[in-house]
């Protein structure tokens, strides 16, 4: 084997900091009051709903809903679209939507939104549900059963664009519509035809408004007024926004977790993994000395890779929800790293016990150490991509391969375990770079070095 | 090398004696006092709502009652370290996000002075619970197999399938011994449950691969030279130190979480934490007295049998 440069293990230890640091911390430069983002830090985690809290709710088809007939694939699929522009307009952006075309569900999650301490959860999720099929009926009059006599002369597909609007002139707030071309078209003879009648206004079942026809419509602008507050007003000209469901959703799960609770245990997780890492690296140098506290160096490097690689540090590894289980997975593939270095170490003890060279029984120690790693590690790969495969996204291309026999499941309960699998298989893609070869480098780096020579420093007698 | 030896096979009949009697004790435990099954898998609702001030929790129920239609029942819980005191609602039966708002409403508006806030709730339709449980059995199952495959086929030459079937048992044994801390500590069975399953799978079956492979690399060694069982022997006694160590700093990590999360009364995190700590020694365990005892005696059994000749 070539042999080691002095310079190596400062080189391997130096890349580990700038890791540590700029993962931590992120690196960003002000410039006046604009903040530009190169590299995100340890503050732009995305945690998951059950560490930071949130939303997570299920909405299903009900069972009254006549489907027959009903492309079922495409409406959800709409149905999603729906949701998430509704998620949007809510101005909640970091959102997981997934749509589950064998149990027609579709699942929704969201962190809750930083420093706001009005948001109703419950009230959100329930407008998410809603249809919200905007329609307008030539006349007022209702029939027994309190729907619409008259006949539909506009619908919400015909409306571009909606906006709630003050009405500085007399007070109060109402919808301003600005209709498509073809609806400016149906709005115009409709106007035409009911001119000093009433056109009434239907958001699902309800009459939001009846107003009087007082001259023909041609532009494509019509307003909805009705004693709106300014909720009501925008909630209204959201819905009409994001278009309207193919049928009224209903929510058969949801769970909100509060931020409080959530982030006290961020912080004292955050807490405990130093402390942690920080007993590992003490232990390890006490029980295995010099390869010992170069182990120690890289279980570090080592955590911080699996932090960096859900933090959205590199450019071409997307941010990670970070879950429980996504902890579960760190602290799995975290032990094995120790395991890694620890079965090193001990061959290399052995091997000096044996009376061989020092180079030779830390080029020995690495190669019968990592047949083992090897082997455990695959096995954990062969479990990760199980995992991600079950419940990842369904387009992945673990999910393809394992589809025909999850296929029955659908995509629901993604999530959690997904986080594990992903913390896993990349927690064990760095026990191959931090715990075998930045061990190694490191290691016989200090070798060459005169006063590091002492068979002691490596387990052996003085 | 050759120096004094612990015989690690000498009492393996203890060692099927302490297993199945964990095991047995497990199935007791279960049996008789059921387990405690979050409403993840049950479904069901679960509404808790901060307050201040005195409240009664027959009122709670009557208002809750009143609002969704439903039997409810309220106990209080309050936060050692914060002071908080929440009022826990639960509702057999699942419900709406509109019914959520009423009880919500009406709680809010019954106890004006309590100043009552939802902090947490939940609502799960038991059927979705069941599939994702159903889904995790057998992406294990998958797991598993696909793994006893891959044990078997690289540990050709000291018994491949007999590896992997040891491997697998042992697996077993430690997820038992895992369920064993749910059903005994009345830990509740929720979505993590399964997070806390599949790490000590990777933990068991990392383990064992550890000692097979100190095995078969003794075996390329020493060839027949050595019989199963010594082979077995001396590997155990050669992987001893590495098990104690590894098992060690990993438990002493898994200690501080176990400590921070006790101080800071995250249950949520200890009853994560805590099962695994005990499937991680139940690991060490397997793998270094009871697997080798099996893969032995399954290789002696082998061996005494006469082999088919090949045509």
């Amino acid at each position: 084997m070539k042999r080691a440069h002095k310079a190596t293990f400062f080189i391997v230890l130096a890349i580990i900091i700038a890791l540590t640091y700029t993962t931590l911390f992120g690196v960003s430069s002000m410039y006046g009051d604009k903040k530009t983002v190169y590299i995100k830090g340890g503050n732009d985690i995305r945690w998951g709903i059950d560490i930071r809290g949130g939303v997570d709710a299920t909405f299903t088809v009900p069972d009254d809903v006549d489907t027959k007939g009903m492309d079922m694939n495409k409406a959800i699929g709409s149905a999603e679209e729906v949701i998430k522009q509704r998620l949007i307009a809510q101005n909640i952006t970091d959102y997981e939507v997934y749509g589950d075309y064998t149990k027609n569900r579709i699942v929704v999650r969201f962190p809750w939104k930083e420093d706001d301490e009005s948001f109703d959860p419950e009230a959100a999720i329930a407008e998410l549900g809603e249809t919200a099929v905007l329609s307008f009926y030539g006349g007022a009059e209702t029939d027994t059963e309190g729907k619409p006599a008259g006949e539909k002369v506009l619908d919400g597909t015909q409306v571009k664009e909606a906006d709630a609007v003050y009405d500085s002139n007399q007070g109060g707030w109402y919808v301003s519509l600005s209709l498509t071309t073809d609806g400016a078209a149906a709005f115009s003879t409709a106007t035409k035809e009911y001119l000093n009648d009433q056109i009434s206004i239907w958001m699902d079942d309800s009459m939001i408004s009846a107003p009087t026809v007082n001259s023909q419509i041609t532009d494509g602008n019509a307003v909805i007024t009705g004693d709106f507050t300014a909720e009501e007003a925008e909630k209204l000209a959201r819905q009409i926004n994001s278009g309207s469901l193919p049928f009224k959703l209903e929510v058969s799960n949801f769970s909100t977790i509060s931020p409080e609770l959530g982030l006290g245990a961020r912080d004292a997780m955050v807490m405990a993994g130093i402390i942690a890492l920080a007993l590992i690296f003490i232990f390890m140098t006490v029980l295995y000395r010099l390869p010992g506290f170069v182990a120690g160096i890289a279980i570090i490097g080592q955590a911080v890779g699996a932090i960096a690689c859900v933090s959205g540090y590199f450019p071409d590894v997307p941010s990670f929800t970070l879950t429980l289980p996504g902890i579960a997975g760190m602290i799995l593939s975290i032990g094995m790293g120790v395991d890694a270095n620890v079965l090193t170490a001990t061959r290399i003890r052995e091997e000096i016990m044996d009376g061989k060279t020092l180079d030779g029984s830390i080029a020995l120690g690495f190669k019968r150490g990592f047949v083992t790693v090897f082997d455990s590690n695959i096995t954990m790969v062969i479990s990760a991509i199980v995992l991600m495969g079950a419940f990842g996204p369904t387009s992945s291309l673990f999910a393809k391969v394992l589809s025909p026999l999850f296929s029955w499941f659908g995509a629901s309960t993604a999530g959690s375990i997904y986080s594990f699998g992903y913390t896993l298989l990349v927690g064990v893609i760095l026990n191959f770079i931090f715990g075998v070869t930045a061990s190694r480098l490191m290691l016989q780096s200090l070798a060459q070095f005169k006063a590091l020579r002492n068979p002691w420093l490596y387990g052996g007698k003085k | 090398m050759f120096n004094k030896q612990f015989d690690f096979l000498k009492n393996a009949k203890l060692y099927y004696i302490i297993s199945s009697a964990i095991i047995a004790v497990t199935i007791l435990v279960t049996a008789i006092l059921g387990l405690k099954i979050d409403i993840e898998f049950k479904g069901g609702s679960i509404a808790t709502y901060s307050y201040e001030g005195e409240i009664k929790l027959s009122d709670v129920e009557a208002e809750a009652k009143k609002a969704t239609g439903y039997n409810a029942s309220a106990r209080l819980s309050e936060s050692a370290a914060t002071g908080q005191k929440n009022v826990i609602i639960s509702i057999a039966e699942e419900l709406t996000s509109e019914q959520q708002i009423k009880m919500s409403d009406a709680l809010e508006k019954g106890f004006k002075d309590n100043k009552i806030s939802l902090s947490n709730s939940e609502s799960v339709d038991a059927m979705n619970g069941r599939d994702f449980f159903v889904k995790c059995l057998i992406a294990v199952f998958l797991a598993v197999v696909l793994m006893m495959i891959y044990i078997a086929f690289r540990f050709k030459k000291i018994g491949g399938w007999n590896a992997g079937i040891t491997a697998v048992i042992a697996l077993v044994h430690d997820l038992i011994v895992c369920f064993a801390v749910y059903a005994i500590f009345r830990i509740e069975i929720g979505g993590n449950f399964m997070a806390v399953m599949l790490t000590i799978l990777g933990y068991s079956i990392n383990d064992t691969i550890v000692v097979f492979d100190r095995v078969r690399e003794n075996k390329n060694n020493f060839g027949k030279k050595l019989s199963d069982r010594e082979n077995m022997n001396l590997s155990l006694n050669q992987s001893l130190q590495r098990a104690i160590n590894t098992s060690l700093t990993t438990l002493i990590a898994l200690t501080v979480v176990i400590v921070v999360s006790l101080a800071f009364n995250i249950t949520s995190m200890f009853d994560f934490i805590f099962p695994m700590a005990v499937g991680l020694i139940s690991g060490v365990y397997s793998s270094l007295f009871l697997a080798p005892c099996i893969w032995v005696t399954m290789q002696e059994k082998a061996a005494s049998k006469p082999r088919k000749k090949r045509v």
